[in-house]
């Protein structure tokens, strides 16, 4: 009996899995520069849109088929998105562009360059900043141009809402509920999604997805322009894919050694 | 206490008149795969050339050198109008705003017609028909069926749509019958809420909705073709009738005044500024009413799109990701590229005025000579 409902199911269309295709921006010019990014709108470098094109690709070659995007407010999210549809040919599809998605804001050190940060604070207080999970950076002021109510992007939205810095637990506030709130309702409805987002927005979202423990995400990192690929189940709840990375249930598309490699380099980066 | 409360609400003089403005700009797509072999388009999702990617990229850059802001932005479910939108929207920096694609933007369906070259639907039905087909407006091509090869019924994008709304064929009429109520629902009141719109879409699209809005009759609405890659600029009353240089522009730009000027005055204030901005309009499509301006500096035209293009090609990497040419770049760097790869400095680049006053006041003191 159980059978033939599933069989009734899904002569009528019923979806029995829905996709989750999300990556993280390809390398933007000040990564180049070795500055602390943040909310600042810089743009990817030619790299980085070689990395989103290959991304691009990769999804394609796959095969999936998306029903709607979503991405942040910059444009080096929002260019990666734009190849990633140019190869998978999916121009024709909605995007919403969120700034719930944006990157975590560094606060009073965006804008600064890493090393000469490192040399003033010191290598101990600057790792504090960067891979604790609830401490932020000093706040950035509010008369500077980074503090995004400043900025004519958000000037529709609540002033009290603009952060003047963030830790991945802020950034994961809003990113949760923005997922829970929208992008869920997609995948109940039965459509596939593309999401191009942060490395911040991104760990806030799998650490949701994965129930990894705080100590954890910190440390974890994710590959840039790697597309990572969930599937979920009728309940939306995440289904283990085969060649996922631990502790992600998630898998990456692509070269896997080269993919680990890159997980381990970044984690060296941190110096 | 109520006297005082009379005193300060009293009737001020009124301030000059200004009727709300709203902006829309209209952009058609540059040109795509099957404009060069002069094949009907159509639905097919075709790409756009290299020079159809020139042109949007300087459409973006005009809409930035004049300032043009956007709240929105509207386009088709094709590929060519998605790409020319996404171009215009680096170029002047708006990548961040919403975008909306409706399948009700997308050009007229040709139906059987999609696919076949000018020349063979002229040598297969002959010329008159041909020009029925393409300027008559009520004239529909012969339906699509479904073993055509470019069939669009099995295309995922149109699944929600039905097989009754799928267009087999579309007239003019038709087409406008599609797309007004996309305009109606959704591009009107977004206006309405005071957002400055950008419609990226497709000439037949594109006519229908200034055929609407000007009011321009059918015979006249046949020969209209929308230039490719350059906005055209649209500001509408609350009516959404468009707002014509003599009249509610003039007002606004008036200065409050005790005393209205005399009719004849302002009336030639209005014809004087109507002449300093007519360069603006190309001339012969305001013989059936149209009312929407061309973002071009007509008489400066050919120079300064020629100058892009050939910037375009030597910094193709930068002005299509970064910014455009005139702000953000350091002039340095673009001088001493232009001076390695031997082309003439683009006229986006050339002096500042303050250096010209400054060369012709050198100029003048050192020999005497006066004027440009």
């Amino acid at each position: 009996m159980l059978l033939r409902a599933t069989q009734r199911a899904l002569r009528r269309g019923a979806r029995q899995k829905s996709t989750v295709v999300m990556m993280r921006h390809g390398e933007s010019t000040w990564n180049l520069e070795n500055k602390f990014t943040g909310w600042y709108d810089c743009p990817l470098s030619e790299k980085g849109h070689e990395e989103a094109t290959e991304a691009g690709r990769l999804v394609a070659a796959e095969g999936f088929k998306f029903d709607v995007a979503f991405t942040s407010t910059f444009k080096r999210a929002i260019r990666t998105l734009d190849h990633a549809l140019e190869e998978t040919d999916h121009m024709w599809i909605p995007v919403t562009k969120a700034w719930q998605l944006n990157e975590r804001h560094y606060g009073g050190l965006q804008g600064l360059d890493k090393q000469q940060t490192v040399d003033k604070h010191g290598i101990e207080q600057v790792t504090v900043w960067r891979r604790s999970y609830d401490i932020p950076p000093p706040d950035s002021d509010k008369s500077s141009e980074h503090w995004p109510g400043n900025d004519p992007k958000y000037a529709k939205l609540d002033k009290h809402v603009m952060p003047t810095t963030e830790s991945l637990a802020t950034t994961a506030a809003r990113v949760v509920p923005y997922w829970q709130h929208v992008i869920v309702p997609e995948l109940i409805a039965g459509k596939d999604v593309l999401i191009a987002a942060h490395g911040n927005s991104l760990r806030a979202l799998v650490q949701y997805l994965d129930g990894i423990p705080n100590d954890e995400i910190t440390e974890l990192n994710i590959p840039t322009a790697t597309p990572l690929v969930y599937e979920f189940d009728d309940a939306q709840e995440p289904i283990p894919q085969p060649d996922a990375i631990a502790p992600l249930q998630g898998r990456y598309l692509g070269d896997q050694a080269a993919i680990r490699a890159r997980i381990e380099g970044v984690k060296a980066q941190t110096k | 206490m109520l006297r005082a409360a009379r005193l300060l609400t009293r009737q001020r003089p009124r301030k000059a008149q200004t009727r709300a403005q709203h902006l829309l700009v209209l952009l058609r797509h540059g040109q795509s795969e099957w404009n060069a072999s002069k094949r009907f388009t159509g639905w097919v999702d075709v790409d756009l050339t290299e020079q159809g990617r020139e042109e949007a990229t300087h459409a973006g850059i005009m809409l930035k050198r004049h300032g043009f802001e956007f709240d929105e932005a509207h386009t088709s479910l094709l590929k060519r109008a998605v790409r020319t939108l996404w171009s215009a929207l680096h170029c002047c920096d708006q990548h961040w705003i919403p975008v909306r694609r409706s399948w009700r933007l997308n050009e007229r369906h040709y139906g059987a017609l999609t696919g076949m070259s000018k020349q063979e639907v002229k040598d297969q039905m002959g010329e008159e028909l041909l020009q029925k087909f393409r300027r008559g407006f009520d004239k529909k091509p012969i339906g699509m069926r479904p073993d055509h090869p470019f069939w669009t019924g099995r295309d995922r994008r149109y699944q929600h749509l039905g097989p009754n709304a799928l267009p087999t064929g579309e007239s003019l009429r038709m087409c406008q019958e599609r797309v007004l109520p996309y305009w109606v629902d959704n591009i009107v009141p977004a206006m309405r809420r005071g957002k400055r719109v950008l419609v990226a879409a497709h000439n037949n699209t594109l006519r229908c909705l200034v055929q609407h809005m000007d009011n321009i009759a059918i015979e006249n609405i046949r020969d209209f073709e929308i230039p490719t890659g350059i906005p055209l600029i649209y500001r509408l009353s609350d009516e959404m009738e468009p707002i014509g240089a003599s009249t509610a522009s003039a007002r606004s730009r008036r200065t409050v005044s005790a005393r209205p000027l005399p009719r004849e005055q302002r009336e030639a204030a209005s014809m004087a500024w109507g002449r300093k901005n007519t360069r603006k309009h190309t001339g012969k499509p305001d013989a059936i009413g149209f009312k929407g301006k061309f973002l071009i500096d007509a008489h400066k035209r050919d120079t300064e799109y020629l100058a892009n293009i050939e910037a375009l090609h030597t910094f193709k990497h930068r002005y299509d990701r970064v910014v455009s040419p005139v702000e953000g770049l350091p002039r340095e760097d673009v001088v001493r590229e232009c001076e390695t790869f031997g082309i003439e400095l683009p006229k986006a680049w050339a002096e500042t005025k303050k250096e010209i006053g400054q060369k012709r006041r050198e100029a003048e003191k050192a020999g005497g000579i006066v004027g440009h």
